[in-house]
């Protein structure tokens, strides 16, 4: 069959100028944190650049990890959108760069937003311990670390993907990726937990939580699932999928959402209740205080958002063919992401720069601004290069007819 | 009684060709009939005519027993009946109710779903009117066979059987009861 290759059309287009704007409207409002933060607008900078990193390097390796898992699973139906999740991981090649700054931060030791890197952290008897995982040197060498590996898995994973889309006859880079999906599956497990330890839980130095990173794979699986599906449908409906995606597709990706939504509820629960029932001092700090002082709002409408409503709204066999539910659902979901890491990111910034009450505003939308349009210009960079369906993959005709 | 008919069987060996019959028959006005299978055809129901399930509402109906019940019993034993003092928790807290609240939705959910399943599938039936039928046992193994009962309005036993002949079913036969 013949590629499909859309990167010329107006859709790419709009994709790649939206991707522009977003991006200069989301460096130049960082710039205003700065500038209008005051004696904390370093700290706040950088909290919104992470919010914002964190969240696009969460969702583009959750993307390599989608296709890998397609490969593990061997799996008929996804290979004709899995092509889709592949073109996402543009933001692979450039995590490590765009963490410069977050290093660069950690050695501005009085407007760090990592508390262990503080003066203060030499004499907290609790951070004291914890000296020999969380210091600037290992932290810089275990990112350094995820980024290669990342970096090795998108070469390989979406790379065999894409050298399949040369021959219809020799599967051999197909069978490579069923043979290797395995271990590149297990090697996203761990980096995608160290790496929402090293980024995220070590903001909150003192607390600990061991199901931190199925947390942090749940909240990204769902997001990374909700664009997925945002895009399957924008493509088909500008017609550049009408021969590949069926009703099917949707269904299933209605499905997918539908149940890791559930996925997270339940592991957040767990976090929220174990913590709850044992009521040990150094683990309720992170629950006391993101419950007390208007924060609590943030984790009812997690409850309600990331939760209710995805449950709600897809929970019916017929509405997760409709368009307008999925896409719904879809948007409720990644804007629950969004608040999810709010609400993780912010009270331990309010925390370190000594801050009363809520800390949220505009400021918030413009780290997260710009590295969305980061991710749309290199998305629609990806497909301007390559074809938009692994048109040659061996298991595309089951895409093709399979009933969900 | 010997001769007493009771219904048309046909026997179909392509699932393509069954689906477009089972679509024929449903169009043709047949509401007591039915098509006996050796796995699950995709579409097949569509193609009948059948109705959705209405499991869902069943299973429905248990979640809400499962959680009203899981509610209730902590609330009452927790709060009513013995209140004790736990770890300096509440008699009730919503927090500690969610693991029952859970389980217990789910067993009652899957407690309905199973046994409304059992009802709408007439489980267990120990008689079939066709089970003597050579054709009807063919079902378990490699054929599709069609049924059209006799005690269906428009059922007449020349017209069912032209119907399924025209439509490529073979050995069609009148079954009566003995």
């Amino acid at each position: 069959m013949s590629h499909v290759n859309i990167g010329s059309s107006p859709f790419i287009a709009k994709l790649q100028r939206n991707g522009f704007i977003l991006t200069a409207l989301g460096a130049l409002g960082m710039a205003a944190v700065y500038f209008t933060g005051g004696e904390h607008g370093l700290e706040r900078l950088m909290a919104d650049y992470l919010i914002g990193f964190w969240l696009i390097t969460g969702i583009s390796v959750t993307m390599m990890f989608f296709s890998a898992l397609q490969y593990l699973a061997r799996a008929g139906w996804s290979s004709s959108i899995r092509r889709i999740a592949e073109n996402f991981t543009g933001f692979v090649p450039f995590i490590l760069v765009a963490a410069i700054p977050i290093i660069l931060n950690m050695f501005s030791h009085h407007h760090s937003i990592y508390e262990w890197t503080h003066e203060s952290a030499a004499t907290d008897p609790i951070i004291m311990k914890k000296a020999a995982y969380l210091n600037e040197t290992f932290f810089i060498v275990r990112l350094a670390i995820y980024g290669l590996l990342w970096f090795g898995m998108l070469r390989f994973v979406v790379g065999n993907s894409l050298k399949q889309d040369a021959s219809a006859d020799d599967i051999t880079p197909t069978r490579r990726n069923w043979k290797r999906a395995a271990p590149w599956v297990l090697v996203y497990a761990l980096t995608i937990t160290f790496c929402s330890f090293d980024l995220l839980m070590s903001l909150e130095p003192h607390w600990f939580s061991t199901i931190w990173g199925v947390y942090a794979f749940a909240g990204n699986f769902v997001s990374a699932l909700a664009i997925i599906t945002l895009m399957t449908i924008a493509l088909r409906k500008s017609g550049h999928l009408a021969k590949y995606v069926t009703d099917e597709h949707y269904h299933d990706l209605g499905k997918l959402m539908f149940a890791f939504s559930v996925f997270w509820a339940y592991i957040a629960f767990s976090q929220y209740f174990i913590i709850w029932y044992a009521n040990l001092p150094e683990e309720t700090i992170y629950f006391t205080f993101r419950t007390a002082n208007g924060w609590q709002w943030f984790g009812i409408v997690l409850v309600l958002l990331h939760f209710i409503m995805p449950f709600a709204l897809l929970l019916r066999q017929d509405v997760k063919r409709k368009i307008t539910m999925l896409k719904t659902a879809a948007y409720v979901i990644l804007l629950s992401h969004f608040i999810d890491v709010i609400w993780i990111v912010m009270p331990a910034i309010s925390k370190v720069i000594k801050h009363d009450g809520i800390l949220f505003g505009w400021q918030e939308f413009t780290g997260v601004m710009f590295f969305a349009g980061v991710f749309c210009i290199l998305t629609a960079r990806n497909y301007m290069k390559r074809s938009a369906v692994a048109v040659n993959d061996p298991l595309v005709h089951e895409a093709l007819e399979y009933t969900s | 009684m010997s001769n007493t008919p009771v219904g048309v069987v046909g026997e179909f060996t392509d699932p393509n060709v069954i689906t477009h019959a089972a679509s024929k028959i449903a169009h043709a006005g047949y509401t007591k009939w039915d098509i006996h299978t050796p796995y699950p055809v995709h579409g097949l129901d569509k193609a009948m005519g059948v109705k959705r399930s209405i499991i869902t509402y069943i299973s429905f109906a248990g979640l809400c027993g499962g959680l009203s019940t899981a509610l209730g019993l902590q609330y009452w034993t927790g709060a009513v009946d013995y209140p004790l003092n736990i770890g300096g928790k509440g008699f009730f807290d919503w927090q500690f109710s969610i693991p029952i609240d859970f389980e217990l939705s789910i067993l009652g959910t899957a407690i309905f779903t199973v046994f409304g399943l059992f009802h709408l599938c007439r489980l267990p039936t120990w008689y079939n009117k066709y089970q003597n039928d050579a054709s009807f046992a063919k079902a378990t193994d490699d054929t599709f066979v069609v049924t059209i009962d006799a005690d269906d309005d428009r059922f007449s036993a020349e017209g069912a059987q032209q119907l399924l002949r025209s439509l490529g079913a073979e050995n069609v036969h009148l079954v009566t009861a003995e």
